[in-house]
């Protein structure tokens, strides 16, 4: 049954707005370290999803007397098809049309004619078999040989580069959390030791009167609890607004990678958690805590 | 159980910290329905004794059994359940001055686990009979000392308990609300509780037909009722 009042004059400890000052900031920094975190993350798979097991094929304009040679740089990119058709572990191999490369470009440069005047590259969309062992660096020497204007662009290799960041920052960010819980676990343990010994007269009462330590234990947790919540959620709060800004900021990076940093709904409700689990951890730190301390009397 | 004894003393001795002995050797027995007075001049140890019996602190030497358990030797996890047993009105009250008279006196049952409605019940009807029909919302601090008292006495019996501690319950009262609390006990004792009274009420004592137990330098001595006590082991 919930009562309003506790059996303990909590209201009389002059710690009280300590923990949840305290609680503010250690969420306002779990959030704000959980969405950068998970941000990182969504944005990496959605990359590797698109990006793993492919490659490109790049096959510069040759240039007669400073003018474009179309017919020769064709020429070449039909020869580097043909080697890579014939390599072993690749599914396919497609050479961008015009059109699709204008599509691709138009975001950059528009429409329209100039991109008929510009020396555009060939540009060959490369799949690999899932699992296939493809000797990448075999392909490369090859190509080097056989078409001197082709170039290999393996995405693997900047996404590898990028996962090993984004590993560390990982650690990092769990490093954070890890200290933001133990931190937030001392404050609850100090702020509630000192409100044992404020309150001892009373708590020997509720012993006298034949309650067990879990009691009193409850009425801290929910003190405790209530407290942490109070900080709790203007912590998360606060994040909220900074969050925004950086997303529409993002945004507005035209067509880049960086728009596809979306928080999906588990990732919603796991922030959501966040305020929940700081009053949850004050909770039963101050339960625990309690216990042991009054284990030691009598 | 009515005639075994729910309070046993045997060679119990207790000094508070390096300090010499405030009790010595004291053996007594509690026999279930009884009614017993303890006396002894101011500092003799009443207070001392009777929180060896409700369980505020241990023996230092000496065994105390409680209905029949060896309390020193029970885990710290079956104290809760003795002491709801036994009602305590203490010398200061010692009544939560944050909480309601209602509160205050609801404190044993909430502590036992009983349900709010059946608390709000007995409490009410507790309050009303002890005559603060009228301030059940009252804080202590806004109360006068023979109203606390009635709040702490309500608490003492709210859970109908075997035994009755009283420690100088008629301190600051006048003869009137002192026979009208004895009557009381009395009757809680008709009824079975076990009782023991710390007083220095003589006319008190002498009215009631119960026997004494007595305190004199850390020692306690048996009387029957009505009889007349020489202070044999003044210094
Ligand atoms: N908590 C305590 N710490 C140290 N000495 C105490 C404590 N309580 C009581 N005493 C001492 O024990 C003796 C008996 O006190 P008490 O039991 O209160 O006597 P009474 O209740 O008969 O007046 C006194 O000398 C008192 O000073
Ligand atoms: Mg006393």
């Amino acid at each position: 049954m919930f009562r309003k009042t506790s059996d303990l004059p909590f209201s009389k400890d002059a710690l009280g707005w300590f923990l949840p000052f305290m609680v503010m900031l250690m969420v306002f920094f779990a959030t704000l370290t959980t969405a950068g975190t998970l941000s990182l993350n969504s944005m990496l798979s959605r990359w590797s999803r698109s990006l793993s097991g492919t490659l490109t094929v790049q096959i510069l304009p040759f240039e007669t007397d400073g003018r474009i040679d179309r017919k020769r740089t064709m020429q070449e990119a039909e020869e580097a098809l043909a080697v890579l058709r014939k390599t072993p572990g690749i599914a396919s191999a497609n050479l961008l049309t015009d059109r699709q490369m204008k599509e691709l470009l138009k975001p950059w440069i528009g429409g329209g004619a100039v991109l008929d005047d510009l020396p555009l590259p060939y540009l060959i969309d490369v799949r690999l078999m899932p699992d296939a062992e493809t000797d990448l660096d075999m392909l490369r020497t090859l190509l080097k040989n056989r078409t001197p204007n082709a170039t290999m662009d393996v995405h693997k290799l900047w996404l590898g580069k990028l996962i090993a960041l984004t590993r560390r920052l990982d650690g990092l960010a769990s490093l954070l959390l890890t200290l933001v819980i133990t931190s937030t676990s001392i404050i609850v343990i100090y702020v509630t030791i000192s409100s044992l010994s404020v309150h001892k007269p009373v708590i020997e009462l509720l012993h006298l009167t034949g309650a067990h330590d879990s009691y009193i234990a409850v009425q801290y947790a929910r003190r405790m609890g209530f407290l942490a919540f109070c900080g709790a959620l203007p912590g998360f709060l606060f994040v909220l607004p900074i969050l925004m800004t950086l997303s529409s900021a993002v945004a507005g990076i035209q067509g880049g990678l960086l728009a596809e940093a979306r928080f999906d709904l588990a990732a919603k409700m796991l922030l959501c958690m966040i305020p929940l689990l700081a009053t949850v951890l004050a909770s039963l730190t101050a339960f625990w805590t309690v216990r042991g301390m009054l284990r030691r009397l009598l | 159980m009515t005639g075994q004894n729910i309070v046993e003393f045997d060679g119990v001795g207790l000094r508070y910290g390096q300090g010499a002995e405030v009790l010595r050797d004291i053996a007594f027995a509690l026999p279930e329905g009884s009614f017993h007075f303890l006396t002894g001049e101011s500092g003799a140890g009443k207070t001392s004794l009777l929180s060896l019996l409700y369980l505020a602190r241990p023996q230092t030497r000496g065994q105390i059994r409680l209905f029949g358990y060896n309390v020193a030797a029970l885990p710290r996890d079956r104290l809760p359940e003795i002491r709801r047993s036994i009602g305590v009105v203490f010398q200061d009250f010692r009544l939560l001055d944050h909480l309601s008279a209602t509160d205050n006196v609801a404190l044993p049952l909430r502590v036992a686990g009983y349900p709010e409605s059946e608390i709000a019940k007995r409490v009410n009807e507790l309050l009303i009979w002890v005559g603060l029909g009228n301030h059940l919302n009252a804080t202590p601090p806004t109360l006068s000392g023979g109203q606390k008292q009635s709040v702490a006495i309500a608490r003492a019996v709210i859970n109908r308990p075997r035994l009755l501690v009283a420690d100088e319950p008629t301190g600051n009262m006048d003869d009137k609300s002192a026979a009208r609390l004895m009557r009381l006990f009395v009757e809680l004792n008709r009824r079975g509780t076990t009782v023991i009274i710390a007083t220095h009420n003589e006319g008190l004592i002498r009215s009631f037909p119960f026997p004494r137990l007595h305190l004199t330098n850390g020692r306690l001595g048996v009387y029957p009722a009505g009889a007349v006590i020489r202070e044999a082991f003044r210094v």
